[in-house]
């Protein structure tokens, strides 16, 4: 067998980030999502979103986000004073918290297996969190860096997520809306949430699967070769393709060894 | 039992974990993501085929990979060399499996590299590239505990040494444990991990989650009926 025959697993996984490299670079998606390798040119460290999602989930499984002296005494449980950058995210989400939620769930794991007609796939995704209200089934996203889009809509990650919640909403008789919060100060308005219908829903359904038949006919997994692209890319001092090559930035052994 | 199945016998789906156990056909998986790991040992072990310090003669790689790989190899390849400079040994030959009949249980699967040094001394090398930190006691691994019991008669020897060598990172986390006292806690540990995994799968219910997107058993699997 050729390393081109090994490359991928009978049944193609997707996720929300594995698309988004996927729409990125080729090259991109083979080297984290088929590879796994270790990353040459790390990023920034994710400490802060991290921490706020931790700190989202915790303040909505133990109580709520309206109460201020709970949230005043989780953030202080996890070294955050009340005036700091953290504090700010949390009191943001507030302003966009549905009040009037009758259940709610954080860091939801959901996957959706796509049979027939082929290629087969499996999507997957960890839902930051996801309420019950008027009828319908709010994903939210919470997002602590830029905002890209003007629709939710028009990302295909976000397309993903609601593909994902469509059978517990329909199980469940709800609609479904998949909204990004952005928290970061910065930024004033989020992007126009996505409510898919059933049609749209099917639509999605169809993107995704062209979207593995595509993965499983990928001839050479060329780099972009886009400034914009590689020079953010985790991957660009190992890429024979890169348009801003750049040295690994992993240690390496002592000359004289 | 594998490493893989001891490791995640609390979180792993319990229908995934009752196909592992009982070796149950599935879909296939890609290969690739061990591609690099694997040379690297395999090359390793070459090398010390009789006893020799480390020679970066000896990693050659395939053809094979892909220019990713390959530097991720080059690298790793040159951070085994410096790490493990100046110590001659000679690799070990193992089966690849140890029955555990106390249990009723047989250890399957890679156990690091083991090699003894010109002196006789014993050492067991558990090598990684990239992903979690090192453990400070490398005992905390589970890698580490599964290699150790497979090779426990081997290691059942005076000087004996542990080194988990992260190639990617550079970085080595080394124990000499005392093997006899040791041995007992880790039979403990595995029959408390063989326990639990009897135990849930018992009743092997699948669960749809994360971990569905690299299970080799969706295509028949309840959780993805409606799908």
């Amino acid at each position: 067998m050729s390393p081109r025959d090994t490359l991928l697993a009978d049944i193609v996984a997707l996720s929300p980030s594995s698309l988004e490299r996927w729409n990125r670079c080729r090259r991109e998606y083979r080297s984290r999502d088929l590879l796994g390798l270790p990353e040459s040119n790390p990023g920034p460290p994710a400490d802060m979103g991290n921490l706020v999602h931790s700190l989202l989930r915790m303040i909505h499984e133990q109580g709520t986000c309206r109460d201020d002296a709970f949230v005043t005494d989780v953030l202080a449980r996890h070294g955050v004073d009340g005036v700091g950058p953290v504090s700010g995210f949390i009191a943001r989400h507030r302003v966009r918290c549905p009040a009037d939620a009758s259940r709610s769930r954080h860091e939801l794991e959901l996957a959706r297996f796509h049979r027939a007609p082929a290629p087969m796939f499996m999507a997957t995704g960890r839902l930051d969190a996801v309420w019950i209200h008027d009828g319908l089934l709010d994903v939210r996203d919470y997002k602590t860096g830029g905002s890209f889009f003007e629709r939710v809509a028009d990302d295909p990650r976000a397309r993903l997520q609601a593909w994902l919640a469509a059978p517990i909403a329909a199980r469940n008789a709800l609609g479904v809306r998949v909204r990004y919060e952005h928290l970061a100060a910065e930024i004033d308005d989020d992007p126009d949430p996505f409510e898919p219908d059933a049609d749209e829903l099917d639509t999605i359904g169809e993107e995704l699967r062209m979207v593995v038949a595509q993965i499983r006919a990928e001839p050479t997994f060329a780099g972009a070769a886009d400034t914009a692209v590689c020079a953010r890319c985790r991957y660009r001092g190992v890429c024979p393709d890169s348009a801003t090559p750049a040295e690994p930035a992993w240690p390496t052994p002592p000359d004289e060894c | 039992m594998t490493a893989g199945l001891l490791r995640s016998a609390d979180t792993m789906c319990a229908r995934r974990l009752d196909h592992e156990h009982r070796g149950v056909r599935g879909n296939r998986r890609s290969t690739q993501r061990f591609r690099v790991a694997n040379a690297i040992v395999e090359d390793a072990r070459l090398n010390h085929i009789d006893t020799r310090e480390p020679d970066l003669h000896f990693f050659a790689g395939s053809d094979e990979l892909f220019a990713e790989q390959r530097h991720v190899y080059d690298n790793a390849a040159a951070w085994y060399v410096a790490l493990f400079a100046r110590r001659p040994v000679r690799s070990v030959d193992i089966d690849f499996e140890t029955e555990h009949s106390r249990l009723g249980v047989r250890l399957v699967g890679p156990a690091g590299l083991p090699v003894e040094t010109t002196d006789g001394a014993r050492e067991l090398r558990v090598l990684r590239l990239g992903g979690a930190p090192l453990p400070a006691d490398p005992f905390d691994a589970t890698e580490i505990r599964f290699a150790v019991l497979r090779l426990a008669e081997w290691l059942d020897h005076d000087a004996v040494r542990i080194v988990v060598a992260d190639l990617a990172r550079g970085e080595v986390s080394v124990a000499e444990p005392d093997a006899s006292r040791g041995r007992d806690d880790l039979d403990e540990w595995l029959a408390e991990r063989v326990a639990r995994i009897r135990a849930r799968i018992e009743t092997p219910t699948s669960r749809a989650g994360v971990e569905c997107g690299w299970c080799p058993f969706v295509a028949g699997c309840p959780a993805h009926r409606a799908s």
